[in-house]
């Protein structure tokens, strides 16, 4: 201790003048040594002393470099979430499409694929507009549905837009058959959800039964689907029961439609410009 | 023995933000010294035998994470830093912020003349080192000093026993 004690003194002695001297001695004797003697010394003082230190070092760059990786694999992250569902987008775009080809293949007309762009604004929906017009070859009556059924015609067309009048307009009516009874009668708008049709009674429709298209207005092809019939009731004149038709389409929820590209018939053209019913 | 502990504290913190904050806050690659700027607070409130032994330990620390053929030039460097500034020790001399400041601007450019002599860069491009390293450096260390110089004042006053 008194070794100590006297080396200090004597180191401290002239301002440090003695101990600067001998540090700067040792920083020389670094500098002279072989490269050998070099690596020895950092590799000792390496291991020993200032091991601790580079392991708080590594951690805090290692926390550093987590911090950039967790950046990037979040920004990867949505990424990869942005084309997953670019990818559920076109996959159920495909299945409709598939659909459509089999739909296709039965009417055999051509077929234009239409987005809707607007619909009327009014609490009761009755209209769609489309971004089909007649640049695309949309005429005025050509029928509009989907895979799961009818859904209305093309009742006014511009050059790149075109107007749908939908099942639930009550101005629309038209000729609609029940599948399993082939009896004949008229559907004639509806609301909300709930399409209206009459049919002759004791014809032996029931709840349950399908409404297709049944082709005599000239407009609509026989057999696409409308809908089933929820319910029943006898009219005030007691050959007509009133259906109410639960549509397969649920025609808030469209986002794309087709229209076949069918002109009516030319015998009843001329029927369909004095008589509402198509 | 519980200053000593508490200022190789300081020492492993001031290696940590040289490591990891003088990165980040990099300006056009250049980053401020801490290092520097803790030896010569060392040296500036304890005295030439403080400063340069912890000149010597600090740069010997930057040495052995330096190239192995320069082993020694940052040690001589920060020793004769510790040396010079200790001269000035603030127990005999009254220093304003400013003149802190300063002086630590000439013992970075001390610093820095010493080690290009030492690896032997001063027969080469040295004043385009100057102007393009070490100028730049020495500003912006300057101006990270100045809180650290604010706060050792306003926590420790002209102590020396900090």
């Amino acid at each position: 201790m008194k070794f100590f004690r006297s080396l200090v003194l004597l180191l401290s002695k002239g301002h440090g003048l003695v101990l600067f001297i001998f540090l700067l001695a040792a920083g020389l004797g670094l500098r002279q040594l072989s490269m050998k003697g070099k690596e020895l010394v950092v590799e000792g003082a390496v291991s020993s002393v200032y091991y601790p230190a580079q392991s708080v070092l590594s951690l805090t760059n290692r926390i550093r470099s987590l911090s950039y990786e967790n950046d990037s694999l979040k920004k990867e992250n949505a990424r990869l979430r942005m084309e997953r569902d670019n990818l559920r987008e076109g996959q159920e775009e495909l299945v409709r499409l598939r659909e459509l080809v089999h739909f296709d293949n039965v009417w055999n007309y051509p077929i234009v694929t239409a987005r809707i762009i607007g619909r009327n604004p009014g609490r009761f929906l009755t209209t769609f507009i489309v971004n089909r017009g007649s640049d695309h070859g949309i005429q005025v009556n050509m029928p509009v549905f989907t895979v799961q059924g009818l859904v209305g015609r093309i009742s006014s067309v511009s050059k790149r837009h075109a107007k749908v009048q939908l099942l639930l307009d009550p101005a629309l009516k038209l000729s609609v058959m029940a599948q399993r009874t082939r009896v004949v009668g008229f559907l004639e708008g509806g609301s909300g959800n709930a399409l209206m049709a009459m049919i002759p009674s004791y014809m032996g429709v029931k709840v349950g039964d399908t409404l297709v298209t049944s082709g005599l207005g000239g407009i609509f092809p026989k057999g696409i689907v409308i809908g089933t019939v929820r319910d029943l009731r006898k009219g005030d004149v007691d050959v007509v029961t009133h259906l109410e038709v639960a549509p397969f389409q649920e025609f808030t929820r469209l986002e794309e439609l087709f229209i076949m590209e069918k002109e009516p018939d030319w015998i009843v053209r001329e029927l369909l410009e004095n008589d509402s019913i198509h | 023995m519980i200053a000593f502990i508490k200022h190789l504290l300081c020492f492993v913190l001031v290696v940590v933000l040289q490591t990891t904050l003088a990165s980040w806050i990099s300006f056009s690659d250049v980053v401020p010294d801490f290092i520097l700027i803790f030896v010569v607070v060392m040296a500036l409130r304890h005295g030439p035998v403080e400063g340069m032994l912890w000149g010597f330990f600090a740069g010997f620390s930057v040495d052995v994470y330096a190239p192995i053929e320069w082993l020694g030039a940052q040690t001589i460097a920060f020793t004769c830093v510790g040396f010079a500034v200790g001269q000035l020790e603030e127990r005999f001399l009254n220093l304003n912020l400013a003149t802190k400041v300063a002086l630590l601007g000439l013992a970075f450019m001390l610093n820095d003349l010493i080690y290009y002599a030492i690896v032997g860069i001063i027969k080469d491009n040295v004043g385009v080192l100057i102007l393009t390293n070490t100028l730049p450096g020495c500003v912006y260390t300057m101006l990270c000093s100045v809180p650290v110089f604010h706060l050792l004042y306003r926590s420790f006053g002209r102590s020396p026993n900090a």
